[in-house]
């Protein structure tokens, strides 16, 4: 009986015109996606690699580094970023290692102008499988699903139905595989007829970085999203006596879900949660930093004022040596100090995330736009990484160059010298990208919430549809 | 005739369910996007303020300048509640970079990002524009897709028909009657949400012009109102089913909110390929590198080929420059001669890979803007953003600033400086006068007339597409044949 009735709405949704519409807009939009958004990917590889190049050209070696006053780590555009070009436009992806010969330690400084290269994505947002899964068919789940039992009661159809001998589970699970079938293998069909165009203009996606498990895992958590919706759909659908209200229901839902409960999210975790901004933190390092050395300035006058004015003016081995320690005693202070107010704020910002992340986990579109953007690479993931990355760097920088950096001030002004070696290479940077193991940790939350989206929404068109009055 | 039909369409519309629905939305969503906006606004602009501070009280004198280079910030914006734009990837602040010597001053954009709520930038804000755009709009759909096609379906507006009521007067007061309720409820909401935020003490309006920009704003979310229930109206009309009018007002929806607007910057961007921001900066650095090498070899070069100072020690050099000593003052001119060459070669060459560059970007730019114009909501979102200062304009009007601080810093501190070299010694030449107060660039907002001017174009297509959607209800309404 199952049989008969899967075959008879699959029949049924190829007869009617929303097939072809669904075919031919995943047909359309998907290709035309994973296309602009590769071509996309490929202005920002070459913008990439020709920033690199030209640092590179200029920075050969240990004394280009302490001419520029610094380093610079790149951080590479993902080749996933079709899948969801995420905060890719808004985290940084240059990490600035400035360095200052009166005020060490180096500071590090991420920043990101690849927004301002890509303002109408910023502004519009970009054509990748977020917009596409999120928006379109999530909007065509809605469209298939919200006449399938509401139509049937409106036009008496179930009734007739329901007459024979057959059972009410059986009806509504034929109704929800017949729908994502029609729904899925158009789906399916565009995204591997994308992938292998794409892969066979440019070979960008490889095995070894795992960017095709990932690829699968963007496809499995799409289905997902688009079976919650058609589920959504169903429950919706069964608890509604006519198409149009159960339609006008589901698009409230469907904005609620879509725009309105992720904004809020974020809005309520920045309301409920307070924790000190960036810009502020900046703003008291740089005070402490200011602060601290006012009084290092000090304390080495009156050192070298209670010297004898030949020490004064040719300082001696030991007056070096003494300088050195005063000078690597406020250098300590001011790490401790930075370090405490950094851990305080990382503390609470961490708790402020999960909240915001849990908050926004209540609907199925932010749980598919968080997983996405992970599994795009274009995430926060891959900012921790990257900050990662580039502070180690940075330390290395600071070991390896500037705290060999030598300064010495004296009655007739200031020696600067280095002790490291100078015609060394410099230090080079190479991005490595979060283990594949790692975003897929990260994202089972999310699939395990959007895989239970799926049941309680279904369960609930059952629960629905087995109580529906005939009468 | 009218006043019968419009009190009938607005009883109707009062007693449905979603009426009710708008303004509830409409109470709850915006209050709450203006309370959220303004106190992150409110945050940013005290730490703002605190930067300013500290900046004035440690760069007082040219001097000070000198040793730790020069800054001009950014103000956050106070009207981001209209529409947060681009704000997110504007940059912070304009800042010296290296050195500034008689050269001039390197100025860099400071793109520094500050990430405290990565979740804002993921999945939005929750700004008039987006209420507008999405939420209203969704509403108006629901109150519009079925006003005509409804009728039909159920034969009541052959019923009407078949009384003496001219058709005119029909389509009018449905769409006098449903864009006034809708008005209202949006109406109530900002009334709600303008009062919350000066009752909690969190006036962020308290600029000059703001009020009479969130005015405007307003004024042209009630024209994309009017504009989106015309459309509501259109295909409504069209349709003999209620199912059909709102799948195609929905489809219309995506297209006009998501897939024109977001296919105009990837076309203008495929047609026209730009450079990014860092390479070019990165290629002006480099070309700066070059030059600085080939002046001092050409400076070097200079002090061989002088033969009255080849062989003098730095002591004899700086002994006979206190004593005014003619070679020594011959020597400086040509230094100066040839710095002044290559600071003009400098200059040029780079003013040519600036111009090259915002030549191309307005051309992308034009190109995706226009292209954008092809739906009303992409107008609508380009107009709130401009008026909020968090748009287009505002990028563009900081490429400017950033121009006019190194011409700030030329005029008074790089045009007055000389540097001399002898042997790999630097000194100064002419004076500058270090203890003159430092130079500082004020924020120059951008005014409620310029941001009229950059946008007159987009309320002009709105209030066309307004036109043409009514029109088209009104004719296929008229065309309607009742039988």
């Amino acid at each position: 009986m199952m049989r008969v009735l899967f075959f008879k709405e699959i029949r049924e949704a190829l007869a009617s015109r929303r097939f072809l519409v669904i075919s031919a807009l995943c047909l359309f939009l998907v290709p035309l996606g994973f296309h602009v958004s590769q071509k996309s990917y490929q202005a920002k590889l070459q913008n990439y690699k020709e920033a690199v190049r030209i640092y590179e050209e200029e920075t050969k070696t240990v004394s280009d580094i302490l001419y520029n006053e610094g380093g610079k780590a790149f951080a590479p555009p993902s080749p996933l970023s079709f899948l969801s070009l995420g905060l890719e436009l808004v985290l940084p992806n240059v990490a600035e290692t400035q360095y200052k010969n009166m005020a060490p330690p180096a500071v590090m400084r991420l920043s990101n102008s690849q927004g301002r290269d890509d303002l109408y994505d910023v502004f519009y947002g970009s054509l990748d499988l977020i917009f596409v899964v999120g928006v379109v068919m999530s909007l065509l789940a809605i469209i298939l699903t919200y006449g399938s039992i509401a139509g049937e009661k409106e036009q008496g159809t179930l009734k007739q139905v329901l007459s024979n001998p057959v059972a009410r589970n059986k009806i509504i699970l034929s109704k929800a595989l017949a729908n994502g079938v029609v729904l899925f293998i158009p789906f399916l069909i565009a995204i591997t007829l994308s992938l292998i165009w794409a892969n066979m203009q440019s070979e960008t996606w490889s095995f070894l970085h795992g960017d095709w498990t990932l690829i699968g895992v963007a496809v499995f958590i799409s289905i997902l999203l688009v079976g919650a919706f058609l589920n959504l759909g169903l429950l919706i659908s069964a608890l509604a006596k006519q198409a149009v209200p159960a339609l006008v229901a589901l698009l409230l839902v469907w904005v609620f879900f879509y725009g309105i409960h992720p904004r809020l999210s974020s809005a309520a975790a920045q309301i409920l949660y307070w924790v000190k901004s960036e810009g502020r933190v900046a703003l008291e390092k740089s005070q402490l930093q200011r602060n601290i050395y006012k009084e290092l300035d000090e304390e080495i006058d009156r050192q070298i004022q209670s010297l004898p004015e030949s020490r004064a003016n040719f300082p001696t081995e030991e007056d070096r040596r003494k300088q050195d320690e005063i000078r690597g005693n406020y250098q300590t202070r001011l790490e401790q100090s930075w370090r405490i107010l950094d851990n305080d704020v990382e503390e609470r910002r961490k708790f402020r995330m999960a909240l915001a992340s849990n908050i926004a986990r209540l609907s199925p579109t932010s749980c598919f736009i968080r997983a996405l953007s992970e599994v795009s690479r274009t995430g926060w993931l891959e900012y921790e990484q990257f900050s990662k990355q580039s502070r180690q760097y940075e330390e290395l920088l600071n070991r390896d160059i500037f705290s060999r950096q030598r300064v010495l001030r004296h009655k007739r002004g200031i020696g600067v010298w280095s002790e490291a070696d100078v015609r060394a290479p410099a230090p080079a940077f190479a991005y490595v990208p979060v283990p594949v193991e790692m975003v897929l940790l990260n994202i089972l939350p999310d699939v395990v919430l959007l895989f239970l989206f799926n049941l309680i929404f279904f369960a609930g068109a059952l629960a629905a549809f087995l109580r529906y009055d005939v009468r | 005739m009218f006043k019968f039909l419009f009190k009938k369409e607005l009883m109707e519309n009062i007693q449905n369910y979603r009426f009710l629905l708008a303004l509830v939305l409409c109470l709850v969503i915006i209050p709450l996007g203006f309370y959220v906006n303004v106190k992150d606004y409110l945050e940013r602009r005290q730490i703002y303020d605190e930067t300013i501070r500290d900046y004035e009280n440690t760069r007082k004198t040219v001097n000070d300048i000198l040793k730790g280079g020069g800054m001009a910030f950014r103000p956050p914006s106070p009207l981001g509640l209209l529409s947060g734009g681009i704000e997110l990837v504007l940059p912070n602040s304009v800042e010296t970079r290296g050195v500034i010597s008689d050269e001039g001053a390197d100025v860099h954009f400071n793109d520094s990002r500050r990430v405290d709520n990565p979740f804002i930038s993921l999945f939005g804000r929750l700004d008039l524009a987006f209420i507008v755009s999405t939420v209203v709009a969704v509403l108006i759909m629901i109150f519009s897709f079925n006003a005509i096609s409804a009728e039909k379906e159920h034969r009541t507006l052959a019923q009407l028909m078949a009384n003496s009521v001219s058709r005119s007067a029909v389509i009018t007061a449905k769409l006098a009657a449903g864009t006034l309720l809708m008005c209202t409820s949006f109406l109530e909401g900002i009334l709600v949400g303008v009062v919350m935020i000066l009752l909690s003490g969190l006036n962020p309006l308290r600029w000059p012009d703001t009020w009479m920009m969130l005015a405007v704003g307003v004024c042209v979310s009630i024209i994309f109102l009017l504009v989106f229930y015309n459309l509501g109206l259109f295909i409504s009309s069209l349709n003999r089913s209620s199912e059909s009018a709102m799948v195609i007002m929905l489809a219309s929806w995506v297209a006009m909110a998501m897939v024109i607007p977001k296919g105009s910057g990837i076309a203008a961007k495929l047609l026209i390929p730009v450079k990014s921001q860092q390479v070019i900066d990165l290629q002006k650095r480099q070309l700066r590198l070059q030059i600085d090498r080939e002046l001092e070899a050409r400076l070097q070069k200079l002090a061989q080929l002088t033969p009255d100072i080849t062989g003098m020690t730095d002591d004899d050099y700086f002994k006979a420059r206190e004593g005014k000593s003619p070679v020594i003052d011959a020597f400086e001119k040509s230094q100066a001669q040839q710095k002044n060459h290559y600071k003009a070669r400098l200059n040029s060459e780079l003013g040519k890979i600036d111009a090259d560059f915002e030549r191309q970007r307005n051309r992308q730019a034009a190109l995706a803007r226009n292209i954008s114009r092809l739906s009303p909501i992409s107008c609508f979102m380009r107009i709130i953003a401009e008026l909020s200062g968090t748009g287009f304009m505002q990028e563009k009007a900081w490429r400017e600033t950033r121009s006019r601080f190194a011409q700030l810093l030329d005029r008074d501190i790089s045009n007055k400086m000389r540097i001399f070299t002898y042997h790999n010694i630097y000194y100064e030449g002419t004076d500058v006068d270090r203890n003159a107060p430092a130079p500082k660039l004020p924020p120059s907002p951008i005014s409620l007339e310029k941001a009229l001017a950059s946008v007159w174009v987009d309320i002009i297509l709105l209030c066309i597409y307004g036109i043409f959607f009514f029109t088209g209800a009104y004719v296929s309404f008229l065309r309607y044949d009742v039988r």
